[in-house]
Parts: C-alpha cells; structure tokens; sequence
C-alpha cells in the first residue's frame, strides 16, 4: 500500500486561467475549417458523410475511455518518461487527462493531471468479453 | 500540426479495422485499428491476446509520424474489436422479437394516450409527440430526445410496463 505524498501545486502555464476560446485548438478547427479554408466545393452530401464518420469515430473512442476508467494505465510521454497511473477521466476535448496514484520518482501523487500534449502513448489491458 | 492531423474523418475512417504500424517519436507501434478519434487524431489499437485479454495502445495524434497499413481485417476481426468496447450483455433480436417487443411499447403507448408515429425504412423507429424516438429493442435505453423531461417521462413509462411476452 503506498502512502501518497502531498500535493505539489505547480505554477499555472502560460494558458492563463480562462477556459476561453482558442482558435489553434483542434476542437475550433474541426469545426470550422469547413467554413473557413477552401478546400473544395463543400456540399451537403459530403458534409453528412463526414459527419456519419466523425460521430462513429468519436462514440468507438469515447467508449474506449470509458473502458479505461479505474484501469492502470502507462503513459509514454517525452524527454523518456513513463508513469504508471489509474485513469479517472478525460476532458472534452483530449487535452488533459485527469489519473489517480500517478507513480512518479517523487512518490505516488494521489491526484494528478496529465497533459495531453505530452504524452506520446499510453497503454492498458482489457479482458476480452468473448 | 502534422499530416495526420490534418486528415479528414472519412480518411480516418479507412483505417478502421486494419492492422497498422505506427511511427511515433522514434518508436514503432503495432495492432488493429479500432478507432481515431475526430477530436485529437489519436489512433486507438488493439492486440488480442490469448487467454481472453487484449492490450490496447493508443497514440497521441500529435505524436503520430507515419502509419502504414499492414494487412486488411476480415468482418469476424470487426466484430472482435467491436464487441470489446461495446456494454456487454447486448442481446440481438429475431425479427419477431422485435415486432412483439414494438407492437408491445405501441399498445402500452395507446394506452396511456401517447400520440406516436412510426418511421424509418422499415417503419422500425416509433417517434413519440414528435419529440422522441424510440429504436429498436425498444427499451428505456432506446429513447433518444434533446428534451430531457420528455425523455425522463416516456422512459419511466416504458419501464412501467406491465409486459407481454417479456424475455426478461
């Protein structure tokens, strides 16, 4: 049983503190490329056919974080470091993940968020249902 | 933000249940490919395992630096990535099971003087005041509406009911 250490709060980012709106987001250019760049003639046939791929996409991904949730998960991130973790939960747009019992060379950090961007991987099993 | 990013989901989409190898900061991963998520482009896969288990990987879309497609799935390796993520316990229907299953929400609906419409190709979806529709099996979980109190009503109705030939 590891006894988590205190919590560490880290100086805020360069992000601020407003939730905001960005328009280098991927979320923001997902939606609005379509409007904005001009490639190609945009019609209403290939717009619903690239939704119907965008929403079964993103459900199949959804459920796979869901079924990641109280699972250990290894992250893979940059400068070689890897962590164990319990996954909790994701925010919408997959820019941070939120763990549990995050192993770290400092001691087990009870709560802790991950950076999207700074991971490469990350990987768990799961028991196949068949 | 790289070319795999900067794909659309229908090319996404084509990656689907295909074994791929991915190159991502100097590393190389390998399986089938479940999904990408439209959001991040972060491509989730899967290798089943013997003994029941499966490790799944993903890796981050902005990380990714080439994928290359390695061999094609076949529709039972579909049905395999498939039914890992899906709820388990998701039971198929016969058609007359389904038939009984909607002629029974309908009489349970009339009953309680509900006004629904029955649409779709094979007049399978049953759409209730315009609001909600219902699909197939028909169940509380089957509703779908953008109004919430509509939709918390006609589920609590549908779960009161009395039944015909449940297969419960």
């Amino acid at each position: 049983m590891k006894t988590p250490v205190c919590v560490l709060r880290l100086p805020r980012g360069p992000d601020g503190t407003s939730r905001g709106f960005d328009p280098s987001s991927a979320r923001y250019q997902a939606l609005c490329t379509p409007t904005i760049s001009a490639s190609g003639p945009v019609d209403c046939v290939d717009l619903r056919s690239e939704q119907r791929a965008r929403s079964f996409l993103r459900e199949r991904y959804l459920r796979s974080l869901i079924a990641m949730v109280k699972r250990n998960v290894k992250f893979t991130m940059y400068e070689k470091v890897k962590v164990d973790a319990v996954f909790a939960g994701s925010d919408i747009d997959i820019l941070n993940f939120q763990v549990e019992d995050l192993e770290t060379p400092l001691g087990v950090q009870k709560e802790a968020l991950i950076r999207c961007p700074d991971v490469i991987s990350y990987s768990f099993e799961i028991d196949s249902s068949l | 933000m790289n070319e795999w990013c900067r794909k659309k989901p229908l090319e996404w989409q084509e990656y689907v249940n295909k074994e791929v190898k991915v190159n991502a900061a100097e590393q190389e991963y390998e399986g089938w490919v479940f999904t990408v998520d439209p959001v991040s482009a972060n491509i989730v896969l899967v290798n089943l395992k013997d003994g029941g288990k499966a490790s799944v990987m993903a890796v981050m879309g902005h990380a990714v630096e080439a994928v290359e497609v390695l061999r094609e799935g076949d529709s039972s390796m579909a049905d395999q990535l498939t039914s890992l993520f899906m709820p388990a316990g998701a039971q198929s229907y016969s058609r007359e099971e389904l038939e009984n299953r909607k002629s029974c929400l309908r009489d349970w609906l009339e009953k309680n003087r509900i006004p629904f419409t029955e649409q779709g190709a094979q007049q399978e979806t049953l759409c209730v005041a315009g609001v909600l529709t219902v699909n197939p099996p028909y169940g509380p979980e089957d509703c779908s509406s953008s109004n919430e109190i509509i939709l918390s009503r006609v589920q609590h109705l549908i779960q009161s009911n009395p039944g015909c030939q449940q297969d419960q």
